[in-house]
């Protein structure tokens, strides 16, 4: 037991000492850890960043809370037409990240990694809340496998398109664009399973990759069943994994421009329980979901220290399957429990179309300046009658070093709606100015394009 | 059907036809360096460009489509380059060129660092754990680092080992020579005090007696303050310094700055190949170094 404490002890300490917390009085103590055990040199590479900030909003947080990005909402007057109607219930304002006015903490991330061994590297990635401490990203990667053949299994971020698999603290704005918001939800494609990538033997950049995934997103995907009164099975549960993507990603030089180009598709069952304003009504999708998603990048050196960047990316998907539901005249708070007859039971067609865009472009003027701008639109969404749905972003931000940054940002968000009851919602204009600060500690990032 | 399985294949089939061997190196002084002892054996490529700040290379995609079908990567060391070529290496997934791979070749392991912080903290700025890593600025660290990659070559490439010999020998003797005009062309400026923008220059200039009187960055990575160059003016004339050396990617407001104020001279002097138009190998780097120090 002695020893065991000891080696704890030991590891803490060469722990310590690897994030350069080693004081000079603790000096000999470390190198008599280290000489004994030097567990130190096994330490995997960890870094912590926490994200805060303050925010101005136009709504109060009331208000604020009760809004959604329709196309996420249940829409009673797709009822009405029977032809959309879709399950997801709205865009989650709940995370931590400038959820109230006011000073807020966004997010903390611990992230882990080190060699396994000469075949596999292991990344952990864990997301902190306030009150919460979740697994981001937990997966290995294979570093030896032959002809540009790579694998990586566990739970990570699809590379879907392109700003899906950067964590937040990465991307040139704030918020996450509307578009990947509506279709893969809050937290992105974040999915278990496994990715084989294969590099081209060419002199340009060329990737294909292929994910299987089980399949359980927020917004889009799911493999739940549906089972009435415990017997009759209407869908039947999906055992093995509903969701498969493919993508192509491309990249070439040309004089000072350095082009990345991807083309993304995602297909998946959408089989999930919904419900609508907390308990109203309940229901139950069973369809399938192809997702279509091109993506380009620019970027233009002038020197070590200012570039310009433009990057756009567009979404498009189509849900078709069937959705369940207790008849709407009766005041029914779960499906499951007043199924005794079928007439009961409504059982409709669905298809539905979701697409979006966003572009933006970022100048990094000066070495420790930078300002974007980033148009961001809802192009079709289940509530049909708003149009297109844009927010408009304007960024200035201040680095100086890459290990911290402040960022100033205002959106001009039109895409949000109150959704008041079944029938009737209406369009809300929200105006917000966010303070971000980003901190990062430990390992050095590694530097991305 | 038939068809794309063929082109599928074709693609698979390794490109080893030519048996030349493949070198990518991070910076183009490296790359250079492979030239002389691979000769005609090797094809070199340089990821990063001469004239960039070598802290802060951006990753290209394409940096990894050529770390994918590379036989060696040689890269400098001591945390210069390893921000941003270890990305490339994760995402090149080619076994020989991983961190211990036969085709894994860090330089800064062959030659003695200098400056190595008695403690570290990022409260210090850029620091590197392991020292100054602008080590190649010393033409007697040059003849180290060709025969590190004589025998990484050799080793992956026995069958030529005799010729990467005879390249290493003939690439020192006129390394010796062109060491001992610079050495005489140096003595003009011997004893002299200059400032520079960072500890860019510390292994060149340690090598030649010159002493370095202030950096215009207050630590390493982090611009000047105003207060910083005001207290660095005191500097360059209590010290009696004449020289500002600035490298040719900081911005050189500030080393103007000072110049204005003190009469102080700027020399912007290259630092790796390429970083100047004369400075188009390891030889004329130096060559163009010591020429614009001492006109």
């Amino acid at each position: 037991m002695k020893n065991i404490c000891i080696f704890v002890m030991s590891v803490i300490v060469c722990f310590c000492s690897s994030l350069g917390y080693g004081a000079d009085a603790d000096k000999s103590v470390v190198e008599n850890a280290s000489a004994q055990t030097n567990y130190g040199k096994f330490i995997p590479d960890i870094s912590l960043i926490i994200d805060f900030g303050y925010l101005y909003r136009n709504m109060d947080n009331g208000s604020f809370r009760n809004t959604v990005i329709p196309g996420t909402v249940y829409s009673s007057r797709a009822l009405l037409d029977r032809s959309i109607y879709f399950p997801e219930q709205g865009a989650g304002h709940e995370n931590g990240n400038s959820a109230v006015r006011g000073f807020n903490f966004n997010y903390g991330e611990l992230a882990l990694s080190s060699a396994v061994d000469p075949y596999f590297d292991l990344f952990a990635i864990f997301h902190l809340q306030r009150d919460g401490f979740e697994v981001e990203e937990a997966y290995a990667t294979t570093s030896s496998l032959p002809l540009g053949l790579q694998v990586k299994a566990g739970k990570f971020l699809s590379s879907f398109g392109r700003i899906n698999e950067q964590h937040g603290h990465v991307w040139s704005f704030f918020d996450r664009p509307l578009i990947s918001m509506l279709i893969f939800g809050d937290e992105g494609l974040n999915e278990l399973g496994a990715r084989l990538t294969w590099l081209a033997p060419l002199d340009f950049y060329l990737l294909f990759g292929g994910e299987v995934l089980n399949g359980e997103n927020e917004q889009s995907f799911g493999r739940e069943g549906l089972k009435v009164l415990d017997a009759y099975t209407l869908v039947r549960e999906q055992s093995g994994p509903a969701l498969y993507t493919g993508y192509m990603k491309t990249s070439f030089d040309a004089g000072g421009w350095v082009f990345l180009a991807g083309a993304s598709f995602a297909r998946g069952e959408t089989r999930k329980e919904y419900s609508v304003n907390e308990a109203q009504m309940t229901g139950f999708i069973s369809a399938a979901t192809m997702v279509f998603g091109g993506d380009l990048t620019a970027k233009y050196m002038f020197d070590s220290y200012r570039y310009i960047a433009i990057q756009g990316e567009y979404i498009w998907s189509v849900s078709k399957g069937r959705r369940y539901s207790a008849a709407l005249d009766l005041d029914l708070t779960h499906l499951f429990t007043v199924i005794e007859s079928p007439g009961c039971l409504l059982e409709q067609h669905v298809r539905r179309i979701n697409s979006g865009l966003y572009a933006q472009l970022v100048a990094h003027f000066a070495r420790m300046w930078g300002a974007g701008v980033r148009y961001d639109v809802l192009l079709q969404t289940g509530l049909k009658k708003y149009g297109r749905l844009p927010r408009y972003s304007a960024m200035i931000e201040f680095t100086p070093t890459e290990f911290s940054r402040l960022r100033l940002q205002y959106n001009h968000d039109r895409s949000l709606v109150r959704q008041y009851n079944e029938m009737y919602s209406s369009r809300r204009i929200n105006n917000e100015v966010i303070l971000e600060a980003t901190m990062a500690i430990g390992a050095h990032a590694a530097h991305s394009f | 059907m038939n068809k794309i399985i063929l082109i599928f294949l074709f693609f698979l089939v390794p490109v080893s036809v030519c048996a030349k061997l493949k070198v990518v190196a991070s910076y183009q002084y490296i790359a250079s360096l492979t030239r002389e002892i691979g000769g005609d054996l090797v094809d070199v490529v340089a990821l990063s460009q001469g004239n960039m700040d070598p802290h802060t290379v951006m990753p290209r995609p394409s940096f990894i489509a050529k770390a994918a079908r590379a036989d060696l990567l040689i890269v400098n060391g001591a945390s210069l380059d390893e921000a941003w070529i270890s990305p490339i290496i994760t995402q090149a997934g080619n076994p020989a060129i991983r961190k211990g791979g036969t085709g894994y070749l860090d330089l800064s392991l062959c030659v003695r660092l200098f400056e190595v912080p008695a403690s570290l903290s990022r409260a210090y700025g850029d620091v590197h754990p392991e020292g100054n890593p602008h080590f190649h600025l010393d033409p007697d660290n040059v003849p180290a680092i060709a025969r590190a990659i004589r025998e990484r070559l050799s080793k992956l490439d026995p069958p030529h080992s005799g010729i990467y010999t005879d390249h290493e020998s003939g690439f020192k003797a006129r390394w010796m020579k062109k060491s001992s005009e610079w050495s005489a062309a140096m003595k003009i400026i011997a004893g002299r005090k200059i400032i520079q923008y960072h500890s860019l220059y510390y292994y060149f200039f340690r090598r030649y007696g010159i002493e370095t009187a202030g950096f215009i960055e207050p630590l390493p990575g982090i611009p000047p303050s105003s207060k910083h160059l005001s207290l660095l003016v005191g500097t360059i004339r209590s010290e009696k310094v004449d020289l500002i050396v600035q490298d040719v990617y900081h911005p050189d407001d500030a080393a103007r700055y000072l110049s204005r104020e003190t009469g102080a001279r700027i020399v912007k002097i290259p630092h790796d190949v390429g970083a100047v138009e004369n400075a188009k190998d390891i030889y004329l780097l130096f060559d163009e170094i010591i020429l614009r120090l001492t006109k």
